[in-house]
């Protein structure tokens, strides 16, 4: 019982805990603005006002994020449980970086017709409180807290993927995404409750009152006994259920389903926020089960293997391009888990705590590349002629270069990043990841990435190849507008992937 | 940094910033765009030849002129940043690859009917920047990620402006160079981690040269590092038997991209191939030279008889630039086989440069018999030397030259490659090998009669529009001048080049060279410092020099038995002394360590004895001298 008060004091909210969650907090204020907005401004002016109101805010956010206007440093020892990060420092500021390109998105998503039930202030709302969700997340250090903020994400997501209510593909992904997320939700739950009784048997039988949801807790009760089948399952569980997130196998089945139906800039913001959730929390509680290192890992590697493998291999028949981005998604996920394990066997192995930052940092530092160089491509793909959303494919993008280059230029800029082509910024990424890999001998994982990355060539330059080769099917293509604003935009990106890739190794350094 | 220095990163960075700048060209009209694209061709080729002049007494860092290098791009202290600097084996590549962009370049400037026009010549501009940079990058991972530069633009050019079946040879050649793309990446990275990157210079050209000078030991398997290395590179120097996407895409590209790829960017296999593979990894290249040399036959044989059937011009062409990475890959494997004579590297270096210029100036020739004919089946040409003289007069001497005929640079290439060769085994090999000119010869001559011989088929062109064939203009006529001009220089005067080349050679591959005369001339002999077969390169002071050398013109020699004694004690040199098996004596021993005449007494041990001697009864001949047998320690008090 002691434990469970243990808990709920801590759930008190000190203002230690709401200064620890100051973005969260404004970016949850944010959304109940875009709801309030919705109501109070009726003219079509003010609405237009609101909607800058959020972006200018977001942008603000953004700002003092990266320029340390909030809390920097939590300190070694968290206070309270939203003390602790690994990663705040970035993934705070990157989330809601998506949060507003995605809101962005969805405008030029919504002007299309087939769009037009998709509801503006709930699409806003929905992602800034799922963003503000998977911000928290990350700075959680017990499993209660964990579920509860993952739980708060997936439902949100729920609504956004099945938000567009006049597309039955929408309303399908909806469903199978709940399902989907449901039993993986479940499983996680079902871990951690193992876990929980775990740590709380050791807990007993020790002198001081810990408080057994707790990473600390946990991770000592691992560490202690690395070959308990309880911690050993229910840690398994735990990771099933974030690789749900991530998209790694065997949770990896939903994602090409949910990535088409769901609107475009749903698409976007699984694609990034939702997996980039996935990584950072696989690589907190990676380091939370450390104990049991040596059990998971080989379980993990293969898993990550198939997905490799799995991805790459269907992607070649896929000529829808949201399901190809899915499973193109799933390939990347499993690249950032080889990066990962590479770089936890390393920071295992070596003790000079430089190396292993910059092991964890060349991991890191492609998941950034993977969102930077995947806003472009969607921004392209929301501007493309089909009518419905979830049905676009290859056959789409033929005749794009001749009409309109500056799209197809985009489009190939990113594709090639994607694919890991020298001068794009996928490369130097790939190159680190391999850098990883290489330190920690995974010699045949190495030789996996390495084959599905030529696979993956025929279905990337497959892409390039339908936007630069002519339009043969004779039918009339109207895109949608691209503003000025909105060609600095995919210029700057398209700049961005070449400068990061010049100046990557001085950013990393 | 040097003037120079900086020349040469202008070099590199003029056709791509041409290239960004016709990116944003839109409201430019024809001719501004014409200009920056010239200006982007022809600055590095200025550049170039200033730099082959400067080279000789410019300052050198171990063989490398005009070094800079920029710290910001890269980790120093992981041994990985942006460095530029070129040797003897660079310069001569990166002149070429100027001399075959500026005629590529004028070549697509003078193309009419190119939709897209701004688009056109940056895509051209870009390849052009990343040859120029692959062969004056000197840090490894620089010199790969230009190569990779070149993916892109080729795959976009053949989309756009491609000849038939465009799309599905797009696709084949970017999965097929993707693939030699990575498999060589994990061969640079497998060298990397094996210790290459280590030295003051990181992991470049130069650092590596510089540690094996050293006596560098790689902690890897070197054969399975040249593996990596030799089929990732082969793949995308089209090595038989993965050379099937060269033909088809050089064949369907635009004339200048099939010019700047065919004639520069595969020598960007070979190229790493000569500076890594056999600089750093002799006995790798030593265990794979059988390879090199089946798979190289199969380039010269089989492409090459593949090629005498084609009947498409830019097809044969295409087919026989895959058929002349044969001799070059030999050239390579000779030093090897001829037991560390570089004579064979030398003509690898100097036919690739020779091949490139060549086939170039075959492709853009091959433009203007069809921009003539609207054509390139040559079954149905004939007769065009009666309308276009100069044109034919050039096609010969592109025959020639690639047949290697003396008077053209191909022909010193070829010849010392072959010479290098002589000691292959099985020795009919080099007829096989030699085979590889009287095929070129068949096909180029057979071309040859075909279009500009005989009477006009009358299929392509009818007798009327044959009336009307003009000679080549000025602006076709400009590129095939300045690669004809090349070919010719170098082919009177080939110590414009080979000079640097010998110099490199000799000075970085010495003990490259030193591994296989150990192996060759010292398997019976030599003591367990020499023989290695688990990959480091040795440090060989056990070895003198001399006995080594000689192993090259002597082969008796190689049979003089050699063994190696140590002595200590009362001796002024103490330490290894290497003996003629024949008069191998204790006095002998004791005269080469100076032994101290107040000496009386010395010990020989050996694995089965221990013989006691008492030096004044040696010295004055009271007691036999003592053979001595390899191995032996020999204590003096």
């Amino acid at each position: 019982m002691n434990s469970v008060i243990e808990f709920y004091k801590a759930w008190q909210p000190g203002m230690d805990t709401l200064y620890m969650s100051l973005p969260e907090i404004v970016l949850g204020v944010l959304a109940l603005l875009a709801l309030v907005f919705d109501v109070a401004c009726k003219c079509c002016g003010a609405k237009r006002a609101a909607r800058g109101f959020i972006n200018a805010a977001l942008i603000a956010l953004v700002i003092c994020l990266v320029g340390g206007a909030f809390p920097q440093s939590w300190g070694a020892e968290p206070k309270t449980i939203f003390g602790y990060s690994l990663f705040g420092q970035i993934s705070t500021p990157l989330f809601v970086a998506c949060a507003f390109l995605a809101i962005n998105l969805s405008g030029i998503v919504r002007s299309r017709e087939s769009n037009s039930e998709i509801s503006a202030p709930a699409t806003t709302h929905l992602i800034l409180i799922a963003t503000a969700a998977a911000s928290l997340l990350l700075k959680t250090t017990n499993f209660v807290a964990f579920f509860v903020l993952l739980e708060t994400l997936t439902v949100s997501l729920y609504a956004l993927v099945g938000s567009n209510r006049n597309s039955p593909y929408s309303l399908e992904a909806g469903v199978k995404y709940l399902i989907a997320g449901g039993v993986s939700g479940g499983l996680m739950l079902f871990g951690i409750v193992l876990l929980y009784g775990g740590a709380a048997m050791a807990g007993t039988a020790a002198t001081t009152l810990a408080d057994p949801l707790g990473y600390g807790t946990v991770a000592s009760f691992l560490l202690q006994n690395p070959d308990n089948l309880i911690g050993i399952v229910g840690a398994g569980l735990v990771l099933a259920g974030v690789m749900f997130k991530l998209g790694v196998f065997p949770m990896q089945f939903w994602i090409p389903d949910v990535y088409q139906g769901a609107p475009t800039h749903v698409t976007f913001f699984l694609s990034t926020v939702s997996k980039a959730t996935g990584f950072f929390l696989m690589a907190i509680l990676l380091s939370v089960f450390g104990g049991i290192w040596d059990t998971i890992l080989p379980v993990l590697l293969v898993c990550t293997l198939i997905s490799v493998v799995y991805a790459n291999v269907t992607a070649l028949g896929q000529r829808n391009v949201k399901r190809l981005l899915g499973l193109s998604g799933v390939s990347h996920a499993g690249y950032l888990m080889l990066g990962l394990l590479g770089a936890i066997a390393v920071a295992r192995d070596v003790s000079d705590p430089h190396w292993i930052v910059l092991m964890l940092v060349l991991v890191v530092a492609y998941l950034l590349v993977y969102i930077l160089t995947v806003y472009p491509i969607f921004s392209v793909m929301t501007r493309m002629p089909q009518s419905d959303d979830a049905l676009q494919s290859l056959d789409d993008y033929e005749g794009l270069s001749k009409n309109n280059p500056l799209l197809a230029g985009t489009l190939a800029f990113g594709l090639a990043s994607l694919a890991g082509i020298p001068p794009a910024v996928g490369f130097i990424a790939k190159l680190g990841i391999l850098f990883v890999l290489f330190q920690a001998g995974f010699y045949g994982s190495i030789a996996v990435m390495l084959a599905c990355v030529v696979i993956s060539i025929y279905y990337y330059f497959g892409w390039v190849r339908a936007a630069f080769s002519a339009d043969e099917s004779g039918k009339e293509k109207t895109y949608l507008p691209t503003g000025t604003c909105a060609r600095i935009v995919l210029i700057g990106f398209s700049a961005l992937m070449i400068l990061a890739s010049l100046a990557y190794w001085g950013v990393i350094s | 940094m040097s003037c120079a220095s900086t020349l040469l990163q202008v070099a590199v960075a003029t056709p791509l910033v041409a290239a960004l700048a016709l990116a944003f060209s839109k409201w430019l009209p024809c001719g501004a765009k014409k200009a920056i694209a010239g200006v982007g061709f022809v600055v590095p080729a200025l550049i170039a030849i200033a730099l082959l002049c400067a080279f000789p007494c410019a300052e050198k860092i171990s063989g490398y002129a005009f070094y800079s290098s920029c710290e910001m791009l890269g980790v120093p202290s992981l041994g990985i940043w942006l460095q530029f600097g070129l040797n003897g084996i660079s310069l001569p590549l990166f002149l070429m690859a100027a001399v075959v962009g500026v005629a590529a370049g004028l070549r697509a400037l003078s193309t009419k009917n190119v939709e897209l026009r701004g688009l056109y010549y940056a895509v051209t501009l870009v390849m052009f920047g990343g040859v120029l940079g692959v062969f004056s990058a000197i840090d490894v991972f620089s010199f790969y990620i230009f190569h990779e530069f070149a993916l892109i633009p080729t795959f976009v050019a053949i989309l756009l402006w491609g000849g038939y079946g465009r799309k599905t040879t797009a696709i084949t050649m970017a999965i097929y160079l993707t693939l030699g793309a990575m498999i060589s990446l994990a061969g640079l990275f497998a060298l990397y981690f094996a210790g290459a990157g280590a030295g003051e210079y990181g992991f470049s050209f130069l650092g590596i040269a510089q540690a094996v000078a050293n006596g560098m030991v790689l902690n890897g398997d070197v054969s399975v590092i040249f593996a990596l290395l030799l089929f990732g590179f082969g793949i995308l120097v089209s090595l038989f038997p993965f050379h099937s996407w060269a033909p088809d895409t050089y064949a369907v590209a635009p004339t200048p991209i099939s010019m700047l790829h065919a004639g520069v960017l595969k020598k960007f296999g070979l190229y790493g191939l000569i500076q890594l593979g056999a600089l750093a990894l002799p006995l790798g290249l030593a265990d794979w030279q059988n390879w090199i040399i089946w798979l190289a036959l199969g380039n010269i044989v089989l492409i090459g008889l593949i090629t005498m059937t084609q009947k498409d011009l830019k097809q044969m062409v295409a087919y026989s630039s895959v058929m002349h990475m044969g001799p070059i890959f030999l050239g390579i494997a000779a030093f090897a086989i001829s037991g560390g004579d570089v004579a064979g590297l030398g003509g690898a270096v100097v036919l690739m440069f020779a091949h490139g210029l060549s086939v170039a100036l075959l492709f853009h020739l091959g433009q203007s018999v069809y921009d003539r004919t609207g054509t390139y089946d040559m079954t149905k040409m004939g007769g065009l030397t009666a309308k276009a003289p100069v044109l034919a007069a050039f096609f010969v001497a592109a025959t020639m030259a690639s047949i290697g005929l003396p008077g053209f640079a191909n022909f010193w290439g070829e010849l010392t490659i072959f010479t290098s060769l002589a000691d292959i085994q099985p020795a009919w090999l080099l007829g096989a090998i030699v085979l590889s000119i009287v095929i070129s010869a068949i096909y180029g001559l057979r071309a040859v009669a075909k279009i500009f011989y005989g009477k006009n088929t009358g299929v392509a062109l009818s007798d009327e529009a044959f009336e009307n064939v003009r000679d080549i203009t000025v602006s076709e006529r400009l590129p095939a001048l300045i690669l004809f001009a090349a070919l010719v220089v170098v082919g009177f005067v080939p110590s414009l080049i080979t000079k640097n080349i010998d110099a490199t050679l000799k000075a970085d591959f010495a003990p490259a060279a030193k591994v296989f005369c150990a192996e060759n001339c010292g398997a019976e002999a030599a003591d367990e410092d020499v023989i290695i077969l688990d990959g480091p390169l040795p440090v060989l002071p056990a070895v003198p020099a001399d006995n080594c050398e000689s192993c090259g013109e002597g082969k008796e020699l190689i049979l003089a038995k050699n063994i190696t004694v140590t002595v200590s004690g009362a001796v002024e040199e103490e330490g290894d002394f290497v003996l003629s098996a024949e008069d191998a004596t204790l006095l002998k021993a004791l005269e080469l360590a100076k032994a101290d005449s107040e000496a009386t007494f010395a010990v020989v041990l050996r694995v089965t004895a221990r013989i006691p001697v008492d030096l004044d009864e040696l010295r004055n001949g009271d007691v036999e001298d003592v053979p001595l047998e390899d191995g032996d320690k020999i204590s003096v008090e």
